[in-house]
């Protein structure tokens, strides 16, 4: 077959007309991750793949891409049937793929993340000139712009995204699996992603974006598969899909997508944070003067792109981490010097970003975990003495409030689901009834089902008069719960936003840095 | 106030000792140098001896009175010396009896002759605190109980048993030997394992019968050993203690030779008898008398050796000795006087002697471990082989924790004596030694026993390296062209600074134009870090080179590549770099292990320390033969080794 | 006193001897270089020392042939750094432990080896000083630099070429990523697996060539441990070294240097007590470490073994 123009993609390579899985059943040990699931994807279109955490999305595409190898099943390559079992192989055949945490090394340029791996046209020698040429070619073609003698860790999430697409094009990739590409970009980010991904399709690359985001699912794709419990559960057209019809799909129940938030009365302050100023794990400054108070009876959203002082927010106003400078008010007492326990203490409550790390002891059993915060008071213990009758108890009782899925409260929190560790954090955390929770990504990582859970509670407690920080990247998740919304960047406070003027974009300008008065 | 205080001492002392002399203080001084015979006194000095058997046993009892004799020979007659004795007192009740008798009656003396009559004696001899006892054979006196006016006495018979052992391994045309002895224990069993090491050592290849009858008096069996002997083809007997007379007999009638102890025993079977042993005891005598005559009447012990000619070997005159072999008896008996032939090697259980020791660096470092190794590779020799002497050994236990963990397995295991070479491990042992009371401990290089610790399981040895160190600098010295030495060690301290001292010591003595330039490199192993030195020290103009541990193997290297001479120590290094090993200092450990098995051997687990010197021939100058050191060198090297020895010469003054 | 220090005689004497002293840690901590730059932490580097010191040795001995000697070296060093990469890559057994686990294995078969094959200490002739012409000719500076041997000469050529390798080739890019971060290099077709094969082998080989350096070309001699520790020392050179060749250069001959600086202090009877000399070249380099170090960050993935999947 001779290879004629419309064979070859702009890059230079060879489209992929039509990739097809049949059949493809993969088993983990007690698991069933993909049972016979079909997928197709054909040049020129973007086919989204959806589903909850555990449905099995990342088994299928770890497969496509040579991750794993499927136990039944074929993958047909333009009508030619194909085995993968490495990367190399999937490369190879065209076949590339962004992960959702980016497959980059730091301490390399941009033009050598690019070359690694790839057969130098100096044999052994490097050729990072001819790489970086090519890279300032392709950057041209798709609007990826970046500067080949960068080096990673000087590049924003944005830019780090815009080399491994350009690290995927480069190798040929005709069909392009996209994992999550957009939970780390702002709006205007993700504006100019899907500007790229539009290129893509109409130059005849085959695109597979899997996403949370139903709209963006909408927006952008053109077909949809809907995995549940390792079935393919439907596959539609987006033209004929609503947010509604995916989210009930993928769940298998109806959701309330659209949170009615009756109107409370707000109370007084109860957490009040003065020019708080304090230093990164790097001894760099994260936070610069930083001030907000929260009310009773609210939520307060603080957007902000991943990495701008969040954590270390979070951790300032919970004792973690020292303060440089400034105040932390709790119900109006000074605690900027208290320690963690002495907070907890006084009625705040945290839900940590990294909740196995810092919210359980993996190794601990559900019960165990439950009881972290009070274990040295009654009724868990006495004189030193576990009471394990009441912990017990209080283990029952809460994971029946919380439903938490778990085969017994002996077993150790390591086995359990993403969704139940967080539920067992808020069941921890809430139970105590806080007048202040701390929310730090209470939903990041978990699935619709999990999230709607979380976001009902967060909810509950703003109802009960409680005062509630919610910390997130997920600007969706601030706008639906938040009443007004404070945006973070580079440590400091761009503005607040009431939550009837947000929008998008309004938050999407400040989370890059550009405040009010700038905006056109 | 220093003053008063030294004074309040002085006086304290003297009532002391005024109160130890029971009331004779005020003579004490004058009597001190008088000598006994001259003792002014009118009345005779009056002596009782209590004794086993017959005083003319031809054994032990006869040997006590021969001596009684010649001592009031010697002191001119009874009007100066008289004695007592009560003969067959083998039931020891009767002999107490006796012994308080002659107390009560006022005897100045009292000798109890068997080791049996100790406790009695414990008994009486508080109660009469001015008569002076004695027993033997025993070196226990009871001070420790408090007692103060008993001697004790008892003869090295090892060493006589080793000579007739000699004797008896040279004669022995079977190569069958025949010993009979009473009861296993004491001077008996002493004699008994001196003489089995000295047949063995003579003639490796007989085979010594040992029989012990359980009796002092029992004649007919000891005849009947005898015969039992003779039988399994024996050829030369011997026997201990006064019921061998039988056994001389059956000798006799066999035509098979007899070597005696205690008393001459000639004159029973002149045909057959070679010679023997023969106690003097009027050497430790003596003593004992100088001492009660000053006023000390008891808390000493004595030993009677053949070296104090308290023992002595007699030669049958009418015995045709070949003449090699009494030229060997003369050998064997200057050996032994000079310390150099170890009479009690063996064992006498059967069981060989087991030994451990645990090294810093490898057995072959060419340097202190290896001084350690050779010298129990020589002892097992000198023993007869691993039958008689075995020895185990951890090497490149530079890790202290290991060392200790090793030293304590082979405590557990059961081992006689285990050294620890090296004194980093003094501490383990600290800890180790009272778990095992039973276990002899050494280590070195250090003097600390912990004695004064409570630990009485513990040897301690080193070398006067400065000595050898001393003679290595004067070669060093006199040998320099461009009058710079170079002098690498480990750290300062210890062994290694001892030699080097002594070492920059000589250099400088002998020729003071020398500058010594020394280098510590902090470390026993790093030997790129020698070798590095030597280049540094050749690089300043040294044209000899000396150092100490076992890293100077690197050193020795880079001394041959640059055609510097080297200067030895520890052990010989001369296979390294023939051409510019001048020679050096060895050590010879067995010169102490020897002193110390003998101690074990006796039941003395530690508590001593001890020196190797020239002098006790524990450190040599060995010179390369193959190379030519000046003849006045040479010269004046053997002229520092003597002055060293003399003590004309002092390495560090 | 101290002004003896600055004669010439002293200067060439210091120069000489840091350059002879450094030799052996530059061969191992090059070779510690590429293991730890794509991950692995091999504390064996000491035991893997001793056997090529012990097998050059022994061969040499034994032949007469020093080629030989260097060949069994590498041999050696190939079995021991593929052992090391079996145990920390294939078994995926924490680094330092199964270091220390090598470290005993050479101690302790070198020493019995030793004890079996050749029982006393023996010298061997080793490389000779090569004059490199005319550039031997120079005055001073000839003698120091260009009057060595064969091994030395390898020693300091190893830095430019291990620059060169880990930063201007495709091999170099491969280490540096698998090391900063491996789920990266795999997904892009590297096996992590074989690149740390690689390094941890060559390493093994370095390691081993740095024991004949000492056995065969420095010293001639072999004894038991007669590393004495010199192998954890490279193992410290390459954090000091920042995980860079030149870096490890700088780091042994500052630690050589100062070495040979306390040696002539000592010579020259300059009233500083033994026992603080011999501290200087730790406390010195230990001086340098902290205030250079902190400004470098190790490889990401060092001490961590790489599983694929999450």
């Amino acid at each position: 077959m001779s290879e004629t123009q419309s064979e070859l993609l702009p890059t230079g390579h060879r489209r992929i007309h039509k990739m097809e899985m049949h059949g493809i059943t993969k088993r983990f040990p007690g698991v069933l991750a993909n049972d016979k699931v079909d997928f197709d994807v054909s040049s020129g279109e973007v086919h989204a793949l959806l589903g909850e955490n555990g449905a099995g999305k990342s088994t299928l595409m770890k497969i496509l891409y040579g991750l794993y190898s499927q136990n039944e099943g074929d993958i047909w390559l333009n009508d030619e049937k194909v085995s993968i079992h490495s990367p190399g192989d999937a490369m190879r055949l065209g076949i590339g793929m962004i992960h959702q945490h980016f497959m980059l090394v730091d301490s390399l340029t941009v033009a050598e993340n690019v070359a690694l791996g790839l057969e130098s046209s100096r044999g052994f020698l490097t050729d990072l000139d001819v790489v970086s040429e090519r890279i300032l070619e392709l950057g041209e073609i798709y609007g990826l712009q970046v500067e080949p003698d960068a080096y990673i860790w000087q590049l924003s999430v944005g830019q780090q995204q815009r080399v491994e697409i350009i690290k995927a094009l480069y190798r040929g990739a005709a069909l392009l699996i996209l994992d999550e590409p957009t939970a780390v970009l702002t709006p205007q980010e993700v504006d100019e992603f899907f500007v790229t991904m539009r290129q893509m399709v109409s130059d005849g690359h085959a695109l597979i974006f899997i996403s949370h985001k139903l709209h963006e699912v909408i927006d952008i794709c053109d077909r949809v598969t809907v995995l549940r419990d390792g079935r393919v559960e439907g596959s539609r057209s987006t033209k004929d899909a609503t947010k509604g019809i995916l989210a009930e799909m993928m769940v298998g129940r109806e959701l309330g997508l659209e949170k009615d938030k009756p109107d409370v009365a707000l109370g007084d302050v109860q957490l009040q944070v003065e020019n708080l100023k304090a230093l990164s794990n790097r001894e760099t400054p994260a936070l610069r003067g930083v001030d907000f108070e929260v009310y009773s009876g609210e939520i307060l959203g603080l957007a902000g792109v991943s990495g701008n002082g969040q954590r270390e927010l979070a951790e300032v106003i919970t004792g973690l981490r020292p303060a440089t400078d400034g105040k932390v008010f709790l119900k109006g007492q000074d605690v900027s010097q208290a320690s963690p326990g002495q907070i907890m203490e006084s009625g705040m409550a945290y839900i940590p970003e990294e909740r196995m790390r810092d919210g359980m002891i993996k190794e601990f059993s559900v019960a165990e975990n439950l009881i972290l915060r009070e274990h040295h008071q009654q009724p868990f213990s006495q004189s030193g003495f576990l009471n394990l009758k009441t912990v017990s108890t209080n283990a029952d009782t809460l994971i029946e409030s919380y439903n938490v899925k778990t085969p017994s409260q002996e077993t150790p929190v390591k086995s359990l689901s993403g969704g139940n560790i967080q539920k067992l954090v808020l069941a921890r955390e809430l139970s105590r009834q806080p007048d202040v929770l701390i929310a730090s990504q209470p939903t990041r990582g978990l699935d619709i089902g999990a999230t709607e859970y979380v976001h009902e509670r967060l909810l509950e407690q703003r109802e009960a008069g409680r005062a509630t920080l919610l910390i997130s990247e997920d600007l969706d998740e601030i706008m639906a719960l938040a009443d007004r919304i404070i945006v973070i960047f580079e440590g400091s406070i761009m503005g607040e936003v009431p939550r009837a003027e947000a929008t998008a974009e309004k938050l999407g300008l400040l989370m890059a840095g550009i405040a009010e008065g700038e905006q056109h | 106030m220093k003053h008063t205080k030294w004074l309040a001492l002085l006086i304290l002392l003297a009532m002391l000792l005024a109160a130890c002399g029971g009331g004779t203080a005020e003579t004490e001084a004058p009597a001190v140098d008088e000598p006994a015979v001259e003792e002014p006194t009118g009345e005779p000095f009056r002596v009782a001896v209590v004794m086993p058997s017959a005083i003319n046993d031809l054994a032990f009892s006869q040997s006590m009175y021969d001596a009684l004799v010649k001592i009031q020979g010697e002191m001119g007659g009874e009007a100066n010396f008289t004695f007592d004795f009560s003969e067959g007192m083998f039931v020891v009740d009767d002999a107490a009896a006796a012994i308080r008798d002659y107390a009560a009656e006022g005897f100045d003396f009292i000798i109890a002759h068997g080791s049996q009559y100790g406790s009695s004696l414990q008994e009486i001899a508080p109660d009469f605190p001015e008569t002076s006892f004695a027993h033997g054979t025993t070196s226990a006196t009871f001070v420790e109980e408090g007692i103060t006016n008993i001697f004790a006495y008892e003869a090295a018979s090892d060493q006589g048993g080793y000579v007739n052992g000699v004797i008896a391994g040279l004669m022995t045309e079977s190569n069958v030997i025949g010993v009979v002895g009473p009861i296993e224990t004491g001077d008996a069993k002493l004699y008994v394992d001196g003489f089995v090491a000295g047949a063995k050592s003579a003639n490796p290849a007989a085979q010594v019968n040992v029989n012990y009858i359980g009796s002092f008096s029992d004649v007919a069996l000891a005849a009947e050993a005898a015969n039992t002997h003779i039988a399994a083809g024996a050829d030369v007997l011997t026997g201990t203690a006064q019921m061998v007379v039988g056994a001389i007999g059956v000798a006799e009638e066999n035509g098979a030779l007899w070597l005696g102890t205690q008393s001459s025993q000639t004159s029973l079977a002149p045909d057959i008898v070679v010679g023997g042993q023969i106690y003097d005891w009027a050497v430790v005598l003596n003593e004992m008398l100088d001492n009660i005559n000053s006023g000390t009447l008891g808390g000493e012990a004595y030993l009677i050796t053949l070296e104090n000619s308290g023992e002595t070997i007699e030669l049958n005159p009418d015995f045709d000795l070949p003449a090699d072999v009494a030229e060997q008896v003369q050998a064997t008996i200057d050996g032994i006087i000079a310390g150099e032939i170890e009479t009690l090697a063996i064992a006498a259980s059967g069981e060989p002697f087991r030994v451990a020791v645990v090294m810093p660096s490898a057995v072959n470092d060419l340097a202190f471990s290896q001084s350690m190794y050779d010298a129990l590779v020589k002892i097992q020799g000198e023993m007869g082989g691993e039958a008689n002497f075995t020895f185990d050994f951890s090497e490149g236990m530079f890790v202290v924790d290991d060392a200790a963990a090793a030293i304590r397995d082979y405590a557990a295991e059961g081992y006689d004596f285990i050294i620890a070479h090296g004194s980093q491990y003094g501490s383990s042992l600290q800890e180790i030694a009272p778990d095992f009371p039973e276990t002899s401990f050494a280590h070195g290089t250090t003097s600390a026993t912990f004695v004064e610790e409570g630990i009485t399981n513990v040897f301690a040895y080193e070398a006067a390296s400065d000595q050898g160190g001393y003679v290595n600098g004067v070669i060093a010295g006199l040998m320099t062209e461009s009058n710079v030495i170079g002098v690498i060690g480990p750290i300062e301290t210890g062994d290694a600074k001892l030699y080097v001292d002594g070492f920059v010591a000589g250099a400088e003595a002998i020729n003071p134009d020398a500058q010594v330039n020394v280098n510590y490199i902090g470390s026993f192993s790093d030997v790129a870090l020698a070798a590095e030195a030597a280049n540094t020290h050749i690089a300043a103009g040294a044209d000899v080179l000396t150092g100490t541990a076992q890293m100077v193997v690197g050193a020795i290297g880079v001394a041959e590549e640059n055609g510097a001479l080297w200067l030895g120590t520890q052990s010989s290094q001369t296979s390294l770099a023939p051409d510019i090993v001048v020679g050096g200092q060895i050590y010879d450990w067995a010169v102490v292990l020897n002193l110390i098995i003998n101690n074990i051997n006796s039941g003395t687990l530690g508590g001593e320390a001890y020196l190797i010197t020239l002098e006790n021939s524990g450190e040599t100058i060995e010179l390369n033969p193959d190379f030519d050191l000046p003849a006045d060198v040479a010269e004046q090297v053997q002229a520092t080794i003597d002055g060293i020895i003399s003590g004309e010469i002092e390495p560090l003054p | 006193m101290i002004a003896d220090l600055f004669t010439a005689q002293v200067i060439i004497g210091i120069l000489a001897s840091g350059i002879r002293l450094a030799t052996p840690y530059l061969y191992a901590s090059i070779g510690e270089t590429f293991g730890q730059r794509s991950g692995v932490l091999n504390l064996g580097v000491e035991g893997q020392m001793l056997l090529g010191a012990f097998g050059a040795f022994f061969v040499t001995l034994t032949t007469g042939n020093l080629w030989l000697g260097l060949l069994a070296a590498v041999i050696i060093g190939l079995v021991m750094g593929l052992l090391m990469a079996f145990i920390s890559v294939t078994l995926q057994a924490q680094q330092g432990i199964s270091g220390i686990g090598v470290y005993l294995f050479g101690l302790g078969l070198s020493d019995l080896l030793f004890q079996k094959l050749v029982g006393t200490v023996e010298t061997v002739s080793g490389f000779r000083p090569v004059h490199i012409p005319f550039l031997s000719d120079i005055p001073v500076l000839g003698e120091i630099f260009f009057s060595q041997n064969l091994m030395v000469y390898g020693a300091f050529a190893l830095v430019p070429i291990a620059w060169f390798v880990l930063n201007k080739t495709t091999l170099g890019l491969k280490i540096r990523a698998v090391g900063e971060n491996p789920q990266a290099a795999d997904s892009l077709g590297v096996s992590v697996n074989r690149v740390r094969y690689f390094t941890v082998t060559l390493g093994g080989i370095l390691a081993s060539i740095a024991g004949a350096s000492l056995s065969i070309a420095l010293l001639n001699v072999f004894q038991q441990n007669m590393t004495s520790g010199l192998g954890f020392i490279a193992v410290a050179l390459v954090y000091f070294g920042a995980w860079r060749p030149l870096g490890v250069l700088a780091g042994a001959l500052l630690f050589s240097l100062v070495n040979a600086l306390q040696l002539w202090i000592q010579v020259l009877s300059i009233p500083i007590p033994p026992d603080f000399a011999v501290m200087m070249p730790y406390v010195l380099t230990i001086v340098a470490l902290v205030l250079t170090v902190s400004r470098v960050r190790p490889p990401s993935a060092l001490t961590k073994v790489y599983e694929r999947g999450e």
